[in-house]
């Protein structure tokens, strides 16, 4: 094998990297960085906008609010669709950029799209508990929704957490809900033990090596979990791709402005991390992840039960198939823990975020749902 | 307006995090530099901005100096994105530089085994260091014979000035110390050395984890070597440094994968997480008893008082759905709906410095 200098030879390391081609590429780098440099310092405001599609704010409490989106079709579906984001990011995310956002794709299609955004949670909400968010916000939100369609039932939407959420509404309010869309949402927390994905379920395994009394201990102390200690663990699943991706992949896109500012809208949403209430994360890691409470209709909320049997409108469940954040086998074949006879299951390319903003995902998912959903109108 | 206050969250969020993220990255590469020329200034300091101009290939110094900073005016996230350039235009060429050399010296695989060496031996030094720390600590629980920095602060040097009072006070007269608000010094000197001890379990924790995170690292720099073994004998080579740098963050983060994923790293993470935790809490007590003495409301009493007014909303949401049962509009979707919406909460008014109502 030959190496980088004619001198030597090293048949394991296959580093071809000559001192001449070392200049050239340091060269060319620098120059790409200043040039790089230059464009960042001329984008304004307008060029890293997100989640522009517009919308109307039409009810709010505390710091929830409840925006409509304009239709873009003359005629949009009777039944409208009420999306519920998690909690550990900002809706945002699914109406990202014009050309990759959920929310224009669901529009084009011909559905009449609302969204809950969840805000941002300060000390004061810290006692704010998964029924607050599921009993509280997301009912007023939906009576509202129905109040203006004047529909008895309308479709709902959620997504991880907020899929978690979702669930246990229709579970407790079927009464209300016509169709069921959940979107890589975890259902069965400990499924992930029986089928593990290489690289997938850092999340699941690190709370399942804490105690309930740790999960005590955190919350009493934090309080609020800050945004910060979230986007942290978000971080730390891939730790170096995350160090590169600011560094040399940055620097790879510097001269492509369609990727670059792909690339800065993306920041924008990655670095917007609400704190979460401490006694939602109390629920959520006790009940949920430690205790696998949900699938075992064990969960209660406000004092009720939530069982899945009852859920017995259509649910369609998707799930990504590269999903690192929500090991898939704690997505799919949950459809015999519903009481629905109309269970369907769709997986997406992509990761966890990738389902919504990845271009071959966003080819299949937004046509696939507002199919399934007309389906049933 | 809400959208400031989103903004305004985003960015206090997002500072931290990019500080210590952006500052990780310059440390790791200044090590790798300093393979080839340990005595460089990049090892010493990690400082890249001074370390990469002293270690520049001369000819690749001409072109293009590091950018400046952003505005602070920009945009988010301008202002990261222009820090994260700067970095790695100063950490690569310090890398370049320090392999410029290698090549021009010795064999090319030499380097990359120095990294794995050094990256090793710095974390493994960081974590003997935070070791130490907690055992030197560990050793001497009257942190007063130290000359602790805590002692800095105004509280715990008020505390030791009137030691000998309050001791004096608490033999002759037992309770009267309390009755003349003295009790909470002796309060608060313990709840200091409790204090102390929390966070000197706090960085023992620290360094199992660092130990368990440097591990992580030179088991990904293996699997480079490995990967790099396997394209030799594909006949395939690595012929930039960039592809060198993916090709090892692709691996290393494989290798990170499944080493975080052991029992091991699982403990580590659960007792750093519980040690940090206990770590605050003592450091709440201390403040709590401050605000006690001092008639501020403390942590303990607004959090009450917001428990109250979440059970206070709770009840009135109860109230309101039994009153107004939700009845489906029986007209066409509304145009302006806003007054037909349940009643709206007013938001608490924020404290722009501390996020809190």
């Amino acid at each position: 094998m030959t190496t980088a200098t004619d001198s030597t030879d090293h048949p394991g390391l296959p580093i071809r990297i000559t001192p001449d081609g070392l200049l050239r590429e340091l060269q060319q780098f620098s120059q790409k960085i200043t040039r790089g440099s230059q464009r960042l310092a001329a984008l304004g405001e307008d060029q890293l906008a997100i989640a522009t599609t517009p919308k109307d704010e039409i009810w709010r409490s505390d710091m929830v609010r409840l925006y409509h989106y304009r239709p873009t079709s003359t005629k949009p579906s009777g039944v409208p669709v009420l999306i519920a984001y998690a909690l550990v990011g900002r809706y945002q995310m699914i109406d990202l950029e014009a050309d990759r956002s959920f929310v224009r794709k669901l529009l084009d299609q011909g559905l009449d799209v609302y969204m809950v955004d969840w805000g941002h949670p300060t000390r004061a909400h810290r006692w704010l508990t998964i029924d607050d968010y599921v009993s509280g916000y997301l009912d007023d939100c939906i009576d509202v929704v129905r109040q203006r369609h004047g529909l008895d039932r309308i479709n709902l939407l959620g997504i991880c957490q907020g899929g978690v959420f979702t669930t246990c509404y229709a579970a407790l309010f079927p009464h209300k809900i016509k169709n069921l869309v959940l979107t890589v949402t975890p259902i069965d927390f400990h499924a992930d033990a029986q089928s593990p994905e290489a690289g997938s379920g850092y999340m699941n395994l690190w709370t399942r090596s804490l105690t309930p009394d740790d999960i005590d201990l955190l919350v009493d102390t934090l309080g609020m979990a800050p945004g910060a200690l979230v986007g942290f663990a978000f971080l730390m699943m891939n730790p170096v791709s995350n160090v590169t991706k600011y560094t040399t992949e940055l620097v790879e896109i510097l001269d492509d402005e369609a990727k670059l500012l792909n690339f800065l809208r993306m920041e924008r949403w990655i670095a917007d991390r609400p704190g979460h209430p401490g006694e939602v994360m109390r629920q959520w890691f006790k009940d949920l992840y430690q205790a696998n409470k949900l699938v075992n209709n064990e969960l209660e909320l406000g004092g009720r039960k939530v069982e899945l049997s009852r859920i017995t409108m259509p649910v369609l469940n998707v799930y990504a198939d590269g999903d690192v954040v929500i090991p898939t086998a704690c997505s799919r074949g949950v459809g015999k823990r519903f009481g629905t006879a109309d269970y369907s299951e769709l997986a997406v390319p992509g990761g966890h975020i990738g389902t919504f903003v990845g271009g071959k995902a966003q080819k299949v998912l937004a046509p696939s749902i507002a199919q399934w959903l007309k389906a049933r109108a | 307006m809400a959208a400031n206050d989103d903004e305004m969250y985003a960015s206090a969020s997002a500072e931290r995090l990019y500080g210590w993220w952006l500052d990780f990255f310059p440390r790791l590469f200044g090590a790798a530099a300093a393979a080839g020329d340990k005595s460089s200034s990049a090892a010493a300091g990690g400082k890249p901005s001074s370390a990469g101009a002293s270690n520049k290939p001369s000819s690749a110094a001409a072109d293009g100096e590091p950018p400046s900073p952003a505005d602070a005016s920009a945009p988010f996230p301008i202002a990261p994105m222009m820090q994260a350039l700067k970095l790695t235009q100063d950490a690569l060429t310090t890398l370049a530089g320090s392999y410029f050399r290698t090549l021009m010296a010795s064999k090319p695989g030499d380097e990359v085994r120095a990294f794995d060496e050094l990256v090793h031996t710095q974390m493994a030094g960081v974590a003997d260091k935070m070791f130490g720390f907690g055992q030197a600590f560990a050793g001497h629980p009257d942190f007063a014979a130290m000359g602790s920095t805590w002692f800095a602060s105004p509280w715990a040097a008020i505390g030791e000035a009137l030691k000998p009072l309050t001791l004096n006070l608490e033999r002759t007269y037992g309770g009267l110390a309390d009755a003349f608000g003295l009790a909470p010094l002796i309060e608060l000197d313990e709840a200091r050395r409790d204090m102390l001890l929390a966070v000197m379990a706090h960085r023992r924790a620290q360094a199992e984890y660092f130990d368990v995170a440097a591990g992580a690292v030179s088991q990904g720099i293996e699997a480079t070597m490995s990967r790099l073994a396997e394209m030799g004998a594909r006949g395939e080579s690595v012929d930039t440094v960039l592809a060198l740098v993916r090709l090892w963050a692709k691996t290393t983060d494989a290798a990170m994968h499944r080493a975080m994923q052991s029992p091991r790293a699982l403990q580590a993470s659960a007792d750093l997480l519980r040690a940090a935790a206990k770590s605050r809490q003592q450091q709440q007590r201390m403040v709590e008893i401050a605000s006690e003495a001092l008639h501020i409301p403390t942590r303990t009493e607004v959090d009450e008082a917001y428990r109250e007014i979440q059970e206070l909303k709770r009840e009135v949401r109860r109230l309101r759905k039994a009153i107004t049962v939700p009845e489906p509009a029986t007209t066409a979707v509304a145009t302006e709906t806003t007054s037909k919406a349940p009643p709206r909460a007013r938001r608490p008014r924020q404290n722009k410095r501390t996020g809190t109502a």
